[in-house]
């Protein structure tokens, strides 16, 4: 009897062991089908970068899908050549001429089959599709291209001409020192007018946007709104063919669950982690977390039309009375640094002679005294309770902001609405400071300075401090009068001197950049100003992932 | 028999006008349009409204507007998303074999761990086997399926690392989606892995299934325990026992096929506890069935597929209970008296 007992529950152990070891492949160390997944935060809005602004298609499209005429390399620095092979600027920065790549082959799909190779018309296309607004493709899908308008596209872009098909020259009606890097950003991608003539054909233009064609490294295969995207290596890309038989984009709109799935090996490669969850990343050894600082702001901005903070004394007062420091702690867990300057170090203007406001409430009591506010002063502090790049979360920034200033003497209320309503009513400049930021769109300094600080800004809503100061304007536009850095370099050290004397506004942190992906997946670079691309993904062998981990 | 039919037919009409009542209730106490909550369309064209008025009949009385509600939805349409306009119901029928695949797996598992437990609970009645799977059970019954949920995911996801957490398949396996059951849709598929593919298929399915499976698997020991233990108490068992039958055969040829009927009615009334649990399961796992697409819906305030799921999960529950209530009565002549026809 008891042999038999002892029999039986061999026997069981034994199945329930074959059960365990059978079912989960994760332990015999992920035995996939060869490719890579990357867990998304969301729907892209559309497969065309060039009508938004939102980081969650540029994600899905700008790098996998496109091109551009020109790309930013974030190891370099500068510009590379990428569907231009290379460029040619005249001595007086007006005109930029461009000699296109040959034998680059666009998509295809169930529908179109390019019979020509990339060419000038395929740019004149993408380009005037924006800029021209009685193009027949201006208006498909709502005629609005946010970053363009931003940069003033239309204005500035006199006319492009085709001088043969692979030459082109785009004349501009007056210099601009940021046209390159803002061909070189996200948005300015190139698409094929000969698909474009197929769908006007078809009567299906909108299909140029939903159902893309690119020149890029992936060619999307499918897409379930809400579930995942799946693209295909594009065979024969003019870059080296990427080296995954595909990548998946798994829409994963909860951080939590992206970093379930990442440590379960579901996902390979996941963005935006958040600051909680950032030790436990750093715990996992099949982990490897990717940190960059962003081209971003976040900043307390004053209304400095308004008393008392028309005074510079005060807002100079007040600057010696946050502590920057406290704020990266608690609301950032350490992954900002502390910004002196509305621009971040690692831009090759950065100031560093600045003399930073150190944090000291006596000081600010007595700047305060000498600007006639002794007793302090109650003021309203505008904040969103919404989670961005810049400040992951606002509403806490603003009450450690109040329990600082209440220690010299200023009572400060906090102001919130949603998020869209909250932008509405910036723009009244009815409010005393806000809590607010900013994100480059690209590589040039300037992008930190006109959108922010000049008076034309006062009209496009983006000079939140209400502040327009024509020696400054002078200053800002003459750094742009010049292609050479050299040059610009003495303009954006001035102006970031008269920033920080003036104080129009309080920088208080750039935000880092997180990535975190599986340490074997290689060839994936961060970078600051978004867009992440796939082109040079790969996944490391098992054995050498082995070896990597210890 | 007949008799009996028709008065369940009958109950089951009203039953179903009353889901609908209330159901329409809601859409005309819910903030915006009426005819946009109808017909999930949002800003409608003058056209759209016209042609939703005619549709719905809204020009003309509310219960006019009540009937044409339940012959829209009757004849399958739902109206369409807040969110992305897309037809719900072809929305639903695409996520519906997601859901019904795993309650199909949890009460399957539920059944074959419950019915066996509670016979041997109703054997060694009052002995040490009985005390310990009752309180196990009981423990089963009382842990919240969230909370569950979540402590596997913590313990055998993320720490140990044996199971995937979330989704049905790691989408590097491109299977088509054509009958929305995950394993008969990679055997139906072409691609290479196959083998892998049905691991990681079956790997994604333990925890969220096993969870699921908890309650109804526990209420199953405690109801074939009960039923066990009554038809184990009459008088034809002991006088097969008299008989000097084999312990083994008076149980599994007399008592049981007499104790299962009474299970296997009390599992269809967990029906609708079960689809309950699914949903909860379904947001935790990230199952892409109806659970958590309703639950989304919720968050978004999309009332057009809220009311879409009321309709569908309870007119659902009512179905089935009214059929397994038929099929009882077709096997069990006993119950066919007036006095379990009325409810």
């Amino acid at each position: 009897m008891k042999n038999w007992f002892i029999f039986i529950s061999k026997l069981c152990f034994l199945t329930g062991f074959f059960i365990l070891s059978g079912c989960s492949p994760s332990a015999d160390d992920n035995v996939h089908t060869p490719g890579i997944v990357y867990c998304s935060e969301g729907d892209p809005t559309s497969f065309n970068p060039q009508l938004t602004t939102n980081g969650t298609t540029t994600d899905a499209s700008s790098y996998q899908i496109y091109n551009r005429l020109v790309e930013y390399d974030p190891a370099l620095g500068s510009i590379v050549a990428a569907l231009a092979r290379h460029w040619f600027i005249n001595e007086d920065g007006t005109s930029y001429t461009f000699y296109l790549r040959k034998n680059v082959k666009f998509h295809s799909n169930d529908n179109f089959t390019p019979t020509r190779d990339f060419n000038a018309d395929d740019v004149l296309f993408s380009f005037n599709r924006i800029i021209d607004s009685t193009h027949p493709y201006h208006n498909v899908s709502g005629g609005s291209y946010p970053f363009f308008q931003s940069v003033g596209f239309t204005d500035i872009i006199n006319k492009i001409v085709k001088v043969n098909d692979y030459m082109i020259v785009i004349h501009l009606t007056e210099k601009d020192a940021s046209f390159m890097a803002n061909l070189a950003a996200n948005f300015a991608i190139i698409q094929s007018k000969e698909y474009a003539d197929q769908l006007s054909e078809q009567q299906q233009q909108s299909q140029i946007d939903s159902h893309p064609i690119g020149t890029g490294p992936f060619v999307l295969d499918s897409y379930f709104q809400n579930d995942h995207i799946r693209y295909k290596p594009n065979q024969g890309y003019w870059n080296g063919t990427p080296d995954i038989e595909q990548l998946v984009f798994d829409i994963t709109p909860k951080s939590t669950n992206r970093i379930a799935k990442l440590m379960t090996g579901d996902c390979d490669i996941s963005a935006l982690p958040q600051s909680s969850e950032i030790d436990i990343i750093r715990q996992n050894r099949k982990l490897e977390l990717q940190i960059q600082t962003g081209f971003n702001v976040a900043y307390l901005g004053f209304n400095t039309e308004r008393i008392p903070f028309n005074n510079p004394k005060v807002r100079q007062a007040l600057s010696h009375a946050i502590n920057k420091r406290a704020i990266v702690e608690a609301v950032y867990y350490g992954s900002a640094t502390i910004a002196d300057s509305v621009l971040p170090s690692l831009s090759w203007a950065y100031n560093d002679t600045l003399q930073p406001y150190e944090y000291s409430p006596e000081k600010a009591k007595k700047l305060l005294a000498e600007a006639g506010y002794s007793d302090g002063f109650d003021m309203t502090l505008w904040a969103a309770p919404v989670q961005r790049i810049y400040n992951p979360n606002a509403i806490k920034t603003a009450e450690l902001i109040q329990g600082q200033l209440k220690l010299v003497g200023v009572n400060v209320n906090i102001v919130t609405y949603g998020w869209n309503v909250f932008i509405d009513k910036l723009n009244d400049y009815s409010y005393d400071s806000v809590l607010m930021g900013w994100t480059a769109d690209n590589a040039d300094p300037d992008n930190f300075f006109r959108p922010l600080f000049s008076c034309a800004a006062l009209l496009s809503g983006g000079n939140r401090v209400n502040w327009c100061n024509d020696d400054f304007d002078e200053t800002i536009n003459q750094a742009i009068a010049s292609t050479d850095e050299k040059k610009r370099v003495p303009y954006y050290l001035a102006a970031q001197q008269t920033l920080n004397k003036q104080v129009p506004l309080i920088p208080i942190a750039h935000a880092l950049r997180f990535q975190v992906k599986s340490r074997n997946i290689t060839g994936l670079s961060l970078n600051p100003y978004g867009g992440i691309s796939f082109a040079k993904a790969k996944r490391k062998s098992a054995n050498v992932s082995d070896g990597g981990a210890k | 028999m007949w008799f009996y039919i028709a008065r369940r037919v009958n109950l089951f009409v009203f039953t179903v006008a009353v889901l609908f009542l209330l159901v329409f209730v809601m859409l005309n106490a819910l903030p915006g349009e009426l005819a946009t909550n109808l017909s999930g369309v949002q800003n409608p064209t003058i056209a759209q409204y016209d042609a939703i008025v005619s549709q719905y009949q809204l020009d003309k009385s509310w219960f006019n507007q009540y009937i044409s509600f339940i012959k829209q939805r009757i004849h399958g349409d739902f109206g369409v998303s807040f969110s992305d306009g897309k037809p719900i119901f072809d929305e639903m029928l695409r996520l519906l074999p997601a859901t019904i695949e795993l309650c199909i797996y949890a009460m399957t598992i539920a059944l074959l761990l419950g019915l066996p437990l509670g016979i041997i609970a109703a054997v060694y009645y009052k002995k040490f086997g009985d005390f310990f799977l009752l309180g196990t059970s009981l423990i089963g019954y009382s842990i919240p399926v969230f909370w569950l949920g979540v402590i596997a995911i913590m313990y055998f996801g993320l720490d140990l690392q044996w199971l995937p957490v979330a989704g049905q398949l790691n989408l590097l396996y491109q299977v088509e989606h054509v009958t929305g059951f995950t394993l008969i849709d990679i055997y139906l598929s072409d691609i290479v892995y196959k083998q892998l593919a049905y691991q990681d298929a079956i790997a994604h399915l333990i925890m969220p299934t096993l969870t699921l499976a908890v309650i109804p698997a526990t209420v199953v020991i405690r109801i074939t325990r009960t039923t066990m233990l009554e038809e184990l108490n009459a008088n034809y068992i002991k006088a097969a026992q008299a008989r000097g039958q084999h312990p083994l055969s008076v149980i599994f040829h007399h008592a049981l096929p007499n104790a299962i009927q009474p299970v296997l009615s009390q599992i269809t009334l967990q029906l609708s506890t079960l689809l309950t649990s699914a949903m909860v399961t379904e947001v935790i796992f990230s199952w892409p069935g109806i659970g958590q697409w309703l639950i989304q819906a919720t968050y978004q305030q999309n009332y057009a597929i809220i009311s879409a799921g009321v309709l569908v999960c309870a007119g659902f529950v009512i179905v089935v209970t009214v059929i397994s209530d038929i099929l009882l009565i077709a096997t069990t002549p006993r119950r066919r008296s007036a006095e379990y026809g009325s409810v």
